[in-house]
């Protein structure tokens, strides 16, 4: 059990969590022992079981610091499941979570969530996706880096250069639909399942297109967009994500393209020659061989395609990768609510 | 008098560990140094020179030379193994 604080009242216990530093810089929900508890019998825990560990800091992460975490994030008990499986996929040896979060790159945690979880507790996959307005979104997001930074006291190695906003949280639902594959089924799992998928990110790049008329103009312009120097994924072996807008997404479909095909369409096209990296100084990770051409991702799969987005607009998304496939790589892990596991 | 307001801590309140800093030598004449090049670009640069000058100093009895693969991993078991014989390790970094 944690160590219980006693104070006059929840403003003062506002301006205890900024002196102690338990904050990311914005007023934090006081985290009393009922709502922790609230949060855990929604994601049928108990408050000592181990979620999981980062080796480097001898930090083991419980299901309580986890619950506290997201009750000071502003998270309502509903959402638990989906924090916990977040934080399960950051802890996972695979991702290197040690990296990402101290790192001079400045990754942020993107956090995908597909399945029926999307609807039930309200998350957007629409209008104003990676912005403001949406209680589950943020408070998501929030969470799963509160719970890095306090309870897995990443706060105290971040070696951050500049960062970017999305390092306060960033959460996104994809805008599912019958004829595109969503991510975690690509994954693995099914249309039915809920799950989600962390990917440690630097700052979305917007795609702008208005014009296009056809999914190879359009994918040009994606691909020119993903491929500018000054990038880990044009350096090293590297995932990334790439978000496309509903208005993006009736011009792929209205010639029949799937999302496979699209995939295999940007991982031929978002290149460059090597020749003009190394003109520019820019060292090419050994691990890339001896290529005449370097790709933005090893392979069509690692580019990471989510559909999302506002229905007005021709704007979608590219979230380049943190440093390569070798220290970090994105993880899909399944949502499970207390009532599927046969809890009350 | 009213009830106080309770509230959680957030943090790891405290890592119990068994483990302590090692004795501090005074100096690495006869002594085994580990040198732990972390991967980070430069950092065998960096500890090739800082080796050269600590052994025209010191009259060491071995160097053991770790290259790790990862910069952003832990050091493996088989790593660690090869570390208890060594007196002192020097963790270079890089960028």
């Amino acid at each position: 059990m944690s160590e219980q604080i006693a104070l006059k009242d929840p403003l003062e216990a506002m301006e205890h969590f900024f002196m102690m530093g338990w904050t990311d810089g914005l007023p934090v929900v006081p985290p009393t022992p009922e709502k922790v508890e609230a949060m855990l019998n929604e994601a049928g825990l108990t408050g000592s079981e181990v979620i999981g560990r980062i080796a480097e800091r001898n930090s083991v992460i419980t299901a309580e610091k986890v619950a506290i975490n997201a009750v000071m994030a502003g998270c309502l008990p509903a959402y638990m499941p989906v924090v916990m499986a977040a934080v399960q996929a950051v802890l996972d040896p695979a991702f290197g979570v040690h990296g990402p979060t101290v790192s001079t790159g400045g990754a942020a945690m993107l956090v995908i969530v597909n399945g029926p979880i999307i609807q039930q507790i309200g998350l957007n996959s629409g209008k104003n996706l990676m912005g403001t307005g949406h209680r589950a979104n943020l408070t998501i997001g929030r969470a799963v880096r509160l719970v890095l930074q306090i309870a897995g006291a990443g706060a105290k190695f971040d070696q951050t250069t500049i960062g970017h906003p999305g390092k306060i949280s960033f959460c996104i639902a994809e805008a599912e639909q019958e004829d595109w594959e969503p991510l975690h089924v690509q994954r693995g799992f099914q249309r039915t399942d809920s799950a989600v998928t962390v990917f440690a990110s630097e700052g979305p790049n917007q795609i702008y297109n208005h014009v296009a008329t056809n999914p190879e103009q359009l994918l040009l312009s994606f691909a020119d967009r993903m491929t500018p120097f000054s990038t880990f994924n044009m350096q090293r072996n590297t995932q990334c994500v790439v978000v496309v807008c509903p208005e993006h997404l009736a011009t792929i479909q209205r010639y029949g393209w799937d999302k496979t095909r699209v995939q295999q369409f940007l991982f031929e096209q978002a290149r460059r020659p090597r020749a003009d990296l190394e003109k520019f100084g820019f060292p090419v990770e050994s691990a890339l061989g001896d290529k005449d051409w370097i790709t933005v991702a090893p392979s069509p799969e690692d580019i990471l395609l989510v559909a999302g987005g506002g229905p007005a607009g021709s704007f979608s998304s590219y979230i380049p990768g943190w440093a390569s496939m070798d220290q970090s790589v994105a993880i899909t892990k399944p949502i499970t609510t207390a009532a599927a596991c046969g809890d009350t | 008098m009213a009830e106080p307001f309770i509230v959680l801590n957030p943090a790891q309140e405290s890592i119990v560990s068994s483990e302590k800093a090692a004795n501090r030598l005074t100096t690495l004449d006869d002594k085994v140094l580990a040198v732990v090049n972390n991967g980070k670009r430069n950092s065998d640069v960096i500890l090739q020179t800082l080796l050269a000058q600590i052994k025209q100093r010191y009259n060491l009895k071995d160097v053991i030379w770790i290259d790790k693969k990862n910069p952003s991993l832990p050091v493996t078991d088989v790593m660690l193994e090869q570390l208890q014989s060594s007196h002192a390790v020097i963790a270079g970094v890089g960028d």
